[in-house]
């Protein structure tokens, strides 16, 4: 019967004569680690992806001195509301608003020189704590609008305002500035949970 | 490949409007940051970002890609930028011609690499308390912090500090993953 040693060949053989120092070469291979790392190996895939997220961090730090900046949290909500400009709103509550004020029904304290009270008018509508104020201004063939509108007498950005047809959504510190060859009769205001009908208007 | 952009977009384009919102929380400082570095001032930045939101939610249905979507909203900011800086100067009859002028734009590379320390900023926002301190006092912070003052903040011992790192690196390179910014 062939010794299986013989299996290996030539060095297996010598190994075989000399067994004291192959139990100890055999016994050191099984103790000591490989040195060469493989890629593939999942321990050196980990260490790969951790030196990738440390350049991503450093990368950052060093080339982009500016952090992120956000913008107020008024505008967020101002551009949230963009969808309703399109999609007329689901709103949660339906409320009615009136008139509080109205330079052409009251008489002015002081007349102003140069300008025809005609000419320019300011309304401010409120329903509950909302109030819509309005300056419009007849300029030689139109009229010139600008609004805001104000919740608990805070500025309040996130509602859209229907006028004369037109949707308007506020631009920055809550301003609406439009301007018509018609004044509106019916203004509306809403966001995603109220939707407020004011009271009509009347420009004659 | 950015699973939650992926989604958030499906929801979108599906008329949900929470997604809208969540899309509009998540990059609009994004959006900020680019008009503030092109040169706007706050007021103007704002309404360059409005602008370039409505022009995301007119053209919502032509977008192939949601994956690309920061570029895009990067390049449509910077679109929007110019225009409003072009009519600042035309009010105020500026010598100034941004038109002549590219090199007072910043270039392409920093406004993607803003896009990539907010995909960066955003992923360590979402690790748990311990690990985004310790990546905000690493890297985020304006102030150098040492290993040892860094240890004392998180209140672990230096030798321990070590080991945690890798930790928390673990977990934003899973982070990073979904999100698409590091390979699979």
């Amino acid at each position: 019967m062939e010794p299986p040693c013989l299996l290996w060949g030539r060095v297996c053989g010598k190994q075989h004569m000399n067994t004291g120092r192959n139990n100890r070469q055999k016994a050191m291979r099984k103790t000591k680690k490989p040195q060469r790392k493989s890629t593939t190996a999942p321990l050196c895939k980990n260490e790969k992806e951790i030196d990738a997220v440390k350049t991503l961090l450093e990368q950052i730090t060093s080339e982009v001195q500016d952090r992120i900046v956000s913008p107020g949290t008024n505008a967020v909500k101002r551009f949230t509301a963009i969808p309703l400009l399109h999609k007329n709103p689901v709103s949660v509550t339906c409320d009615t608003g009136y008139i509080d004020f109205d330079s052409w029904a009251a008489l002015p304290a002081v007349q102003m020189r140069d300008i025809s009270p005609g000419f320019i008018r300011r309304i401010c509508l409120t329903a509950k704590n909302i109030t819509l104020e309005i300056v419009a201004e007849r300029q030689q063939s139109e009229w010139e609008f600008t609004a805001r509108v104000y919740d608990s007498g805070e500025t309040s950005q996130e509602w859209i305002l229907s006028a004369g047809g037109k949707k308007l959504l506020p631009k920055s510190l809550g301003f609406y500035h439009w301007t018509s060859q018609r004044t509106p009769s019916r203004l509306r205001i809403f966001n995603n949970d109220r939707h407020i009908s004011f009271e009509k208007l009347k420009w004659a | 490949m950015n699973v939650f952009l992926i989604n958030l977009w499906d929801r979108i384009l599906s008329d949900d409007r929470a997604a809208w919102g969540e899309l509009v929380a998540r990059y609009s400082g994004l959006v900020f940051s680019t008009a503030i570095k092109i040169g706007l001032s706050n007021i103007d930045a704002e309404d360059c970002t409005q602008q370039t939101w409505i022009s995301l939610y007119k053209n919502r249905r032509s977008i192939k890609d949601p994956v690309a979507l920061p570029a895009w909203l990067i390049l449509t900011t910077k679109r929007h930028a110019v225009k409003i800086l072009k009519k600042i100067q035309k009010q105020s009859n500026s010598p100034f011609d941004i038109t002549t002028d590219s090199n007072s734009l910043p270039p392409d590379e920093i406004l993607l690499k803003l896009e990539l320390q907010d995909a960066v900023e955003h992923a360590v926002e979402q690790l748990e308390p311990r690990c985004r301190k310790l990546f905000t006092l690493l890297f985020l912070s304006s102030r150098q912090y040492s290993y040892g003052e860094i240890a004392k903040i998180l209140g672990v011992t230096p030798n321990n500090l070590g080991s945690v790192r890798t930790r928390c690196l673990n977990k934003l390179a899973v982070i990073l993953k979904k999100m698409g910014y590091l390979e699979h």
